[in-house]
């Protein structure tokens, strides 16, 4: 892996020369209403809806947008994700702006995928009537917790009700939605738990995300708990809690797609499978990242240098990394692993014009041991027992 | 310089008695060093000496002083570095003895004492410290008069104040002999010290007895009749600073080329290799490690160059001892032998900072001398290594006399750790109205199992421990084996009292589940004496280790959590198939959480 700063001679475009006719599209709005305690995303909080203050951030995607414009030569999305930070904080006239904009330079194919982050107390009946109107065809609502008191332990802004309200209302609108959900945060229990996943199933999500907590240094969360105000949970109460959700999702006939995600058919996330499937995709805004199928790069994660750049006319990149055969190799394990079909043995070959078993005949062999890994005559993929232990899974494949 | 001109002497005294402070002001007083050079104990130079305040390393330094050549060498006070005050001593003819004014005559000033008088040096006490309020240089004088030396002779001093250099540097001209004029002989000079430079090889330090020495000549070393050309010489300024010659009775440097570390010794002569000395100087006494431990690269590749830096240390501080050894759980690795524990902590720090090295270093442990039903009397110093308990008629191990000094209200909790750590009493003196002085007979073993931090947090860090080895003792002792995961892992055997084999065991058992990381199946963990397990606990298995949320499909912060992950069980060693991290070795060391 070789780093290598976005100003570099030599570096600066020659990477949007790889990407393929179609890729993704991710941009970022780094803003929220309020600093969630467990957060270390770049967002910014910010107390009212200035509008002002918003529009001068669409215009600088707007300029983003027009550089790209100008470098990459194909220019075919098939899906775009509006994530956050908060999207759902912009009026539908400001997205407006951007999903035109987006159009003046790129085309979108026919059943491309356009999701829009939102949060509940940012979400009115009308507001989604007007996203849809626009385009938007799957929001992802970050509901975590349908307990009060769990939300206020995790510093969201909005109450049990107000998640209700806006649940509810994307069940009747008929938008594909997803539903959020955090588990195993302190003090949090499997019964508290098992109730959450009840009320999100009674709005019937297209789309389920659940994640364990992570907590990262520097968040008020991990402080607390470094601290000793707080008990982390378990790592058996994790697993009780991980098998309860996978239970009553697959009972409710959702499919376990992905270590995190569970979908009705059909309905699983086309953008977050370019992820998972290594794929190459875009990133706009600051601190947003893009892959180009060979090298991936960062943005500046200062929203004062993202404009600054912009100004000059320049990317507002900080870094692009050079991924070495192996490091693409073992990337495609990591991401590809998650998603329980597994990777497909042709996809691989074809991709890097090598066997799967040629470069990771003994990995596979040690884990399939393990019974971690199972492989079938097409595919390898977790087994139950290594959906559980997954970093164990790939962290063999890491050069 | 005439030798009649030349005093060649050290400071000696107990630890923190003020050595390093007074060579400050003798620095100054002689102005050796500019203001922008000079610092508080500026002959600690090692980080590691700063960092705590003490001196390891004796360090020797060059001054002139009214016509005079004056070579000080600043010695260690720690009983675990007395071999660098005995290699200085060799190359001297006096000494200042210093004595704390309001601690008097404490155990490292008596065996100061006695070196100096074996080695017939002109003694010159120094009551350091005169400006405390607690100071009483009256006691002290009575505490001199009773261990024969003369109260008249003795200075008065603030090294921290400055008062009494004068009359200080004054006794060292009048009353330190010159050194015996023996210019006219052939060669020989005694190397007391010495270290190792990249491009310079083995840099001996040396005092010459006899003759002299300049660049161009030939040299020889005694013991092993290898030969060298002086490229320089010179003498401290600490620094090396380059002369034209060493005459008789100086003390300095030699560079030669010497390559091979093994050919010069401590402790070795050096003559002329045209006109040869008949005879080596005496040289020195080995000395005896008290402790020993095994140390062991963290990464096996780096076995060769732990090994190398190991002889390059040697050379700079010969009184450790290392062989090679090989451990089951660990690879190979050396058995080092040390003269006390903080010896041995040094030692481990140094290689470590010195040599970037990466180690895991087992429980120490005392030398047991144990008598086989045979009648065959071995030392043993690996509990590894210790032979079956129906093999076994005796064990004797170490006991030492300790002198522990505290507050008068500590005594009764620190009465009871010295109990439970097999202590016997000896005696108790009140020193002061409210400060008392214990005595105990107590096993080195107990000592060196963190005996000296419990009784710091049991006297909220006010005793001080010193200690003097007695003899050897029979125990009842017994072997106690680790197993992890049914299998014995020998670097975690330990030596304990039979009695307190099962109290310990759940110790070390309980701590070890701590310590080693849940693996992908259950690991039960039993200690146990023979084929008897005297107690087992579990760690569970690792039932769930995956991340979840991926934000926006950013693979490198998966990544790095990943590979730090991995790295983390790298570092591992793995005993069957269990990865056990290196701190785990150490935990036999630290017992209970104070009972
Ligand atoms: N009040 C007072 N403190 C002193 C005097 N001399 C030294 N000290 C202090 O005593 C402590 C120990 O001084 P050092 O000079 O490092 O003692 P040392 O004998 O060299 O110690 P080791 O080399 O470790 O044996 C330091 O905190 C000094 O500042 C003195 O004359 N008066
Ligand atoms: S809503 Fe999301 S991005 Fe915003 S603060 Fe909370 S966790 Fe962070
Ligand atoms: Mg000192």
């Amino acid at each position: 892996m070789n780093r290598s700063s976005f100003s570099a001679p030599g570096v600066n475009t020659d990477l949007f020369q790889d990407f393929p006719r179609t890729f993704s599209l991710y941009i970022h709005v780094p803003f929220c209403r309020n600093k969630c305690s467990y957060c270390d995303f770049y967002s910014l909080p910010v107390k009212k809806n200035t509008e002002e203050f918003f529009r001068t951030y669409t215009a600088f995607l707007g300029r983003e947008l027009d550089l790209y414009g100008k470098i990459l030569s194909s220019k075919r999305l098939q899906s775009i994700y509006l994530g956050g930070g908060t999207p759902s904080l912009f009026s539908p006239e400001l997205l407006a702006e951007v999903l035109v904009k987006i159009q003046d330079h790129f085309s979108l194919s026919a059943a491309a995928e356009i999701t829009l982050e939102a949060n509940p107390e940012s979400l009115t009946e009308k507001k989604i009537q007007n996203y849809v109107q626009l385009g938007v065809n799957r929001i992802s609502l970050g509901v975590q917790s349908f307990q009060d008191q769990e939300l206020s332990l995790l510093g969201r802004c909005h109450t049990a009700d107000r998640a209700h309200t806006a649940a509810g209302l994307l069940q009747n609108s008929r938008v594909n939605f997803n539903i959020d959900l955090i588990f195993a945060f302190p003090g949090h229990t499997v019964k508290s738990w098992s109730d959450t996943l009840d009320q999100a199933l009674q709005f019937a999500p297209d789309h389920v995300s659940i994640y364990n907590l992570e907590l990262k240094k520097g968040t008020p969360l991990a402080d607390q708990i470094e601290a000793g105000e707080r008990e982390p949970t378990t790592e058996e109460i994790d697993l009780q809690m991980y098998k309860k959700a996978r239970f009553k999702l697959i009972q409710a006939g959702y499919d376990h797609y992905e270590i995190s995600n569970f979908a009705h058919p059909d309905r699983q996330s086309v953008h977050n499978k370019i992820y998972w499937q290594y794929r190459p995709y875009l990133g706009l805004g600051p601190a947003a990242h893009g892959f180009s199928g060979q090298k991936r790069y960062y943005n500046t994660d200062s929203l004062e240098t993202y404009y600054s750049r912009l100004e000059r006319g320049k990317l507002p990149g900080a870094e692009v990394i050079d991924l070495s055969k192996q490091d693409l190799r073992a990337e495609k394990m990591m991401m590809g692993l998650r998603l329980l079909r597994g990777v497909s043995k042709e996809e691989f070959a074809d991709r890097f014009a090598v066997n799967l078993e040629d470069v990771y005949g003994l990995e596979i062999e040690k884990l399939k041991r393990q019974g971690l890994l199972g492989e079938s005559e097409k595919r390898v993929f977790l087994t139950d027992k290594g959906i559980f232990l997954g970093n164990r899974v790939f962290q063999e494949f890491l050069p | 310089m005439e030798v009649e001109k030349i005093r060649n002497f050290c400071i000696i005294a107990h630890i923190d008695h003020g050595k390093s402070t007074l060579a400050d002001r003798i620095l100054e007083k002689t102005d050796t060093l500019s203001d922008r050079e000079m610092k508080d104990q500026v002959l600690d130079s090692m980080d590691l000496e700063r960092e705590r305040g003490i001196t390891i390393k004796a360090q020797p330094v060059r001054l002139l002083y009214d016509g005079f050549e004056l070579n000080l060498i600043d010695t260690p006070g720690h009983v675990d570095f007395s071999y660098e005050v005995s290699r200085s001593l060799a190359a001297c003819e006096g000494a200042l003895l210093v004595i704390d004014a309001a601690q008097g005559i404490e155990a490292q000033t008596m065996s100061n004492i006695y070196l100096a008088l074996e080695h017939d040096l002109d003694i010159i006490p120094v009551i350091n410290k005169i400006d405390l309020d607690a100071s009483d240089p009256e006691w002290v004088k009575e505490q001199l008069l009773e261990v024969g030396l003369d109260p008249d002779e003795a200075l008065l001093t603030s090294a921290k104040e400055g008062t009494g250099i004068d009359a200080l540097l004054e006794a060292v001209i009048d009353r330190v002999s010159p050194p015996r004029d023996n210019s006219s002989k052939p060669l020989r000079a005694l190397v007391f010290d010495s270290v190792y430079d990249s491009y310079q090889g083995v840099i001996p330090y040396v005092r010459i007895i006899d003759g002299e020495i300049a660049p161009g000549d030939k040299i020889k070393m005694m013991s092993n009749n290898n030969v060298y050309e002086v490229d320089e010489v010179g003498s401290f300024s600490p620094q090396m600073r380059e002369a034209d010659s060493l005459k008789c009775g100086e003390v300095g440097y030699i560079i030669a080329g010497i390559k091979e570390i093994r050919n010069c010794r401590v402790g070795d002569t050096v003559t002329g290799a045209h006109r040869e000395a008949k005879e080596p100087l005496p040289g020195y006494k080995e000395v005896k490690p008290m402790v020993f431990s095994g140390l062991y690269p963290s990464e096996n590749n780096d076995y060769e160059l732990l090994k190398e830096a190991l002889d390059k240390l040697q050379l700079n501080d010969a009184s450790f001892t290392f062989e090679p050894e090989t451990s089951e759980a660990l690879g190979y690795g050396f058995r080092c032998g040390f003269l006390g524990l903080l010896h041995m902590e040094i030692i481990q720090e140094r290689l470590e900072r010195e040599y970037d090295l990466d180690l895991v270093v087992t429980a120490p442990s005392v030398v047991y001398r144990v008598t086989t039903s045979q009648g065959e009397v071995k030392e043993i110093e690996n509990p590894a290594l210790f032979p079956e308990k129906n093999k076994i008629e005796k064990i004797e191990e170490p006991f030492v006399n300790t002198e522990i000094k505290l507050p008068d209200e500590y005594i009764g909790p620190v009465m009871e750790l010295c109990e439970n750590n097999r202590g016997e009493f000896e005696d108790m003196q009140y020193l002061t109205r409210d400060r008392v002085s214990l005595k105990y007979n107590m096993p080195l073993s107990e000592i060196i199992t963190d005996f000296f931090g419990r009784l710091k947090s049991r006297s909220r860090g006010y005793a001080t421990l010193d200690y003097t080895i007695e003899g050897y003792r029979a125990s009842d002792l017994v072997k106690m084996d680790i197993l992890v995961n049914k299998e014995p892992v020998d670097a975690l055997s330990t030596v304990v009292y039979e009695d307190d084999a099962y109290n310990i065991g759940q110790d070390i058992a309980k701590k070890l589940k701590e310590v080693i990381p849940r693996q992908m199946f259950k690991v039960p963990i039993q200690a146990a004496v023979g084929s008897n397990v005297i107690c087992r606990v579990t760690i569970p298995a690792r039932k769930k280790d995956v991340l979840q949320k991926c934000y926006g499909g950013d693979v490198s912060r998966k990544r790095k959590l990943l590979e730090r992950q991995k790295e983390g069980k790298k570092r591992m060693k793995q005993v069957g198939s269990v990865d056990i991290p290196q701190e785990a070795f150490m935990t036999i060391l630290e017992r209970g959480s104070d009972e």
